[in-house]
């Protein structure tokens, strides 16, 4: 994995500083929606599927000096419209946390509030595991309005995940805006949702 | 290179200062996100976007006017380079002290966030870390070595009663959670101290890290965090069965650590991972440091250059509006106002130039004015003085001509264009027949008389000319402007009138006078002869007879005369008709070629080597005439013509008629010419006039009647010598005299030819 070299800071011009914004080396480690199987029964939507998240070298250590990260997955379910945009009926926003415990060198997920059938936190012996353990999707029971659910239409559902800079502490949200090692997001996918 | 106004495309000061306002905000709100600030650190993206925008916003609006300057610059503005100076000064000293706060700052914000953390405080932090794990280890072994020995126990039991040997297990072994597995991972039993777990009814397995561990044959321990600050034991062995081949399962040992030693290592966690965040954070807060820093200082230079672009133009404005005005001045554009200007030395020093302007402008309007006015007189003198039948010439002191009037040209008989602004003599000079109006000019001239005038006589090739002079000398405030204006009439045609008035006068005496008392004297003579020339004898009635002979002869002689001075006083009685000049002329031809062979009673002189030449326009057109008139006027002068040539050999007279236009013949040109000894020159301008002649007989009417008959016909006449001899009489005689009369009276305001004048 290549690393991505960045101007230092301290004695960066702002000019370069700026400069860096637009030309930098692109970050090789990336948010990826691998694979998702949304299944729609009368009212409840069931997702299950597996999201690679690759952390960058700049975000491992970050995370391996204490910097817990956020990392947030958008669930939006859409229906299909022929010559319209699709019609979003409902959008859920997990967000999954994930943070080094040096005493005992476990990696911590702590999965989103809404998540109550899962442990408070979960540990993992290596980072992998633990990523693994936040790019898994596994949602029983997303509930969702019978009224927005009519007919036989098709639905779409888009999923994206990405590193939330915003939660980052302030004093490194300035490197993370400026630098595209921070910059950690699959974009949008859509995946065809089975009734 | 022309130069050009400096325009005033610049930053406004508004403009300038919202914008900067708004960037001091938004640094400010940054700042205050750098600080960890709740409050806009989620708007930390929006605001580091607003002030990159606006510093290029900034830097975009300095380049313009940068570039704006060095097109004024280049193009020679006005104030362009006083605006460039005075920019270079500004940016300066403004420039250089933040750089110099912005270097230092940096300097003491680097060493100041590197001193914070302590070599020795991260070593005691790392120490304190690997204490705590330390202590975890030997509980861990202690588990470890606890969990072995259970994991012992367990290999002769089977999955049934699996159950009953961990909840002796534990109880023996006091750990808080025994759980056995199976090779696939699934539970076989679990016992727990304290029941089920709170948060889960399934024991938490291990992960597939640890379980490949444990499929090496390895033990694993260690410690778990478990919620948000307690801490546990996990060990997990494998259990191997007594019988070969038996399957592998695991054995999964929870141990709750004690109160006191989870407070003491999650103290120990939480504060390495603080220090760790820390110390981590430090470049990062010195890069954020940096960039609100920079970001200040870069602005304020920003502002400070735009602040002095916007300086620059307002210092050097009323600078470059004086340039331009002094410029429009230096141009003749004395209407140019500066703008009004505060109360500074500026605005005194604006007004005092626009009252400077204004006043030059106000005195050359009414020069301007007063120049106009002058033009108008001199174009209404010129005009009036133009259309004066009276020649006007002036002259500068130095009896230069200056001016005159086309009356002047025509009178004169010269183009005095060719003199203007030449000396009065060289008049002279080039025209000798006008020496003595030149003479007599220079004689008042030099005098230094204010007026006088005097009547002069010229010979020109028309004949004499009679000029009434009258000079004044003008006055003006400078003698170089002074100089004499000399007003001349040509009174040559008002002395004939008055000479012709004075001789009509002079016939119509005589006829009354005169003619009168000689028929009783006739009478009286024949009465004598009758009565007494029986009485007498024979030698007296002879005498008688030869007295009264000569009396009654002379009496009808004298008759004959007062009859023609009659003639010529009595008004004419014209019986006009259409005539055929050229059938007149050649019945005229025709009358003198007979009487060539013939004795004229009265005229004794034979013409036998007469010759008479005809030149006649075939396309003459019929005039309005009297043809008796006419016809005496051809008959004297041929006359006249005959008389000329009366013993010349190879005498010669010709005729000659053309139209004076062509394509509207209004008046007919006659002339007759011989080749006779000419006219004299001291007869040439009283040839008209009654008995002149050179004749030893003849009243002397001959030509002065012809005169009149022309002048009946409101015609014209004039005579001149040939130079190769002889004479010519010229006649125009209006086609419709009517008309031409009405013409005449419209070409009063044009100028007469020289010969009409003659006439």
């Amino acid at each position: 994995m290549r690393d991505c070299e960045k101007p230092e800071p301290n004695i960066a011009p702002l000019c370069l500083l700026l400069l860096a914004i637009f030309v930098s080396c692109p970050a090789i480690a990336e948010f990826q929606v691998s694979n998702i199987e949304p299944r729609l029964t009368k009212t409840t939507l069931h997702v299950t599927g597996i999201l690679d998240l690759g952390l960058s070298d700049k975000a491992e250590e970050a995370l391996s000096k204490g910097i817990p990260l956020d990392i947030v997955i958008d669930l939006s379910l859409s229906k299909k419209r022929t010559f319209l945009w699709n019609d979003r009926i409902s959008m859920w926003i997990i967000r999954r946390n994930i943070r080094y415990h040096a005493l005992s060198g476990q990696y911590l997920v702590i999965p989103d509030a809404s998540e109550s059938d899962k442990p408070a936190i979960e540990s993992f012996s290596s980072l992998q595991e633990a990523m693994a353990q936040v790019g898994n999707l596994d949602f029983d029971q997303l509930e969702l309005s019978a009224d927005k659910l009519q007919g036989d239409n098709d639905y779409v559902m888009d999923v994206r995940a990405y590193l939330d800079i915003a939660r980052l502490p302030a004093p490194l949200r300035p490197v993370a805006y400026t630098s595209p090692a921070w910059h950690l997001n699959s974009g949008w996918t859509q995946w065809n949702v089975l009734r | 290179m022309e130069r050009t106004a400096l325009t005033h495309k610049g930053i406004g000061i508004i403009p300038l200062t919202v914008l900067s306002a708004l960037l001091f905000i938004a640094l400010l709100m940054m700042n205050a996100a750098t600080q960890n600030s709740s409050l806009f650190g989620n708007m930390y993206s929006s605001l580091l976007l607003i002030n990159v925008l606006g510093v290029i916003l900034l830097l975009g609006l300095i380049l313009f006017n940068i570039y704006h300057l060095f097109i004024q610059l280049r193009a020679r503005a006005v104030g362009s380079r006083l605006t460039l100076r005075l920019l270079g000064v500004l940016v300066l000293l403004a420039v250089t002290p933040v750089s110099v706060v912005y270097f230092f700052s940096l300097q003491a914000l680097n060493r100041g966030i590197d001193s914070w953390f302590d070599v020795k405080i991260e070593q005691a932090m790392d120490d304190a870390l690997m204490l705590g794990r330390t202590a975890f280890d030997a509980l861990k072994q202690d588990l470890a070595a606890t969990a072995e020995d259970m994991a012992i126990e367990l290999e002769n039991t089977s999955d049934k009663l699996a159950l009953t040997a961990l909840n002796y297990l534990r109880e023996q072994h006091n750990v808080s959670e025994l759980t056995l597995y199976n090779p696939n991972g699934q539970i076989i039993a679990s016992s727990s101290k304290e029941g089920p777990d709170l948060t889960s009814l399934i024991p938490i397995p291990p992960d597939e890290t640890v379980m490949s561990q444990i499929r090496q044959g390895l033990t694993y321990a260690n410690l778990d965090p478990v919620g948000t600050s307690d801490l546990r034991l996990r060990v997990v062995v494998p259990v191997y069965g007594n019988k070969v081949g038996s399957p592998v399962r695991t054995l999964q040992v929870l141990q709750q650590l004690p109160n006191r030693y989870t407070k003491l290592g999650e103290s120990v966690q939480s504060a390495f991972a603080e220090y760790e965040k820390l110390a981590y954070l430090r470049g990062p807060l010195k890069f954020g440091f940096t960039l609100s820093l920079s970001l200040v200082a870069l602005m304020t230079m920003l502002i400070v250059v735009s602040g002095a672009i916007f300086t620059a133009r307002r210092v050097v404005k009323p600078l470059r509006d004086l340039a331009e005005g002094t410029e429009a001045v230096a141009k003749g554009d004395y209407s140019k106002q500066l703008p009004a200007g505060g109360d500074d030395e500026f605005g005194m020093l604006a007004r005092s130039f626009n009252e400077m302007t204004h006043q030059v402008h106000r005195a050359q309007t009414q020069l301007r004015r007063s120049q106009f006015e002058a033009e108008a007189q001199r174009t209404y003198l010129e005009t009036v003085l133009e259309h004066l039948s009276s020649g006007v010439i002036s002259f500068d002191q130095r009896q230069r001509l200056r001016t005159y009037n086309s009356a002047a040209v025509q009178i004169l008989g010269i183009n005095l264009e060719n003199n203007q602004k030449k000396p009065l003599a060289s008049i002279s000079t080039d025209h000798e027949q006008l020496a003595p109006f030149v003479d007599t000019v220079r004689e008042a001239v030099s005098n230094n008389q204010q007026e006088w005038h005097a009547d002069i006589v010229l010979y020109q090739q028309a004949g004499r000319r009679v000029l009434m002079l009258r000079g004044t000398k003008m006055s003006a405030l400078t003698s170089r402007r002074s100089g004499y204006v000399v007003v001349f009439d040509d009174v040559t045609a008002l002395i004939q009138a008055q000479r012709d008035a004075a001789w009509g006068e002079v016939a119509r005496r005589l006829a009354h006078e005169i003619k009168n008392p000689l028929t009783p004297i006739q009478l009286s003579a024949e009465r004598i002869r009758h009565k007494c020339m029986k009485q007498l004898d024979e030698k007296t009635q002879n005498t008688l007879e030869r007295a009264t002979t000569t009396i009654i002869d002379q009496v009808e002689a004298l008759k004959t005369m007062v009859n023609a001075f009659s003639d010529y006083a009595r008004p004419m009685q014209m019986q006009r008709q259409p005539v055929d000049l050229n059938t007149l002329i050649k019945d005229i031809k025709e009358l003198y070629r007979v009487s060539a062979y013939t004795q004229d009673s009265q005229k004794q002189q034979s013409h036998p080597n007469l010759s008479i030449e005809l030149d006649l326009d075939d396309e003459l057109p019929k005039i309005m005439a009297d043809p008796g008139r006419l016809r005496q006027i051809l008959h004297n002068l041929m006359l006249n013509a005959g008389e000329a040539l009366a013993g010349k050999n190879n005498s010669r007279v010709r005729i000659t008629t053309r139209c004076i236009t062509k394509d509207n013949c209004h008046t007919v040109h006659l002339s007759i010419e011989d080749n006779g000894s000419g006219i004299p020159p001291e007869m040439m301008d009283r040839l008209f006039e009654p008995y002149v002649t050179s004749k030893e007989k003849g009243t002397g009417l001959g030509l002065a009647i012809v005169k009149k008959i022309v002048e009946e016909h409101s015609g014209s006449l004039w005579v001149e010598n040939i130079e190769k001899g002889g004479a010519c009489i010229h006649l125009h005689l209006p086609v419709n005299p009517a008309l031409e009369t009405g013409n005449k009276t419209n070409a009063m305001h044009n100028v007469p030819s020289p010969k009409e004048s003659q006439a």
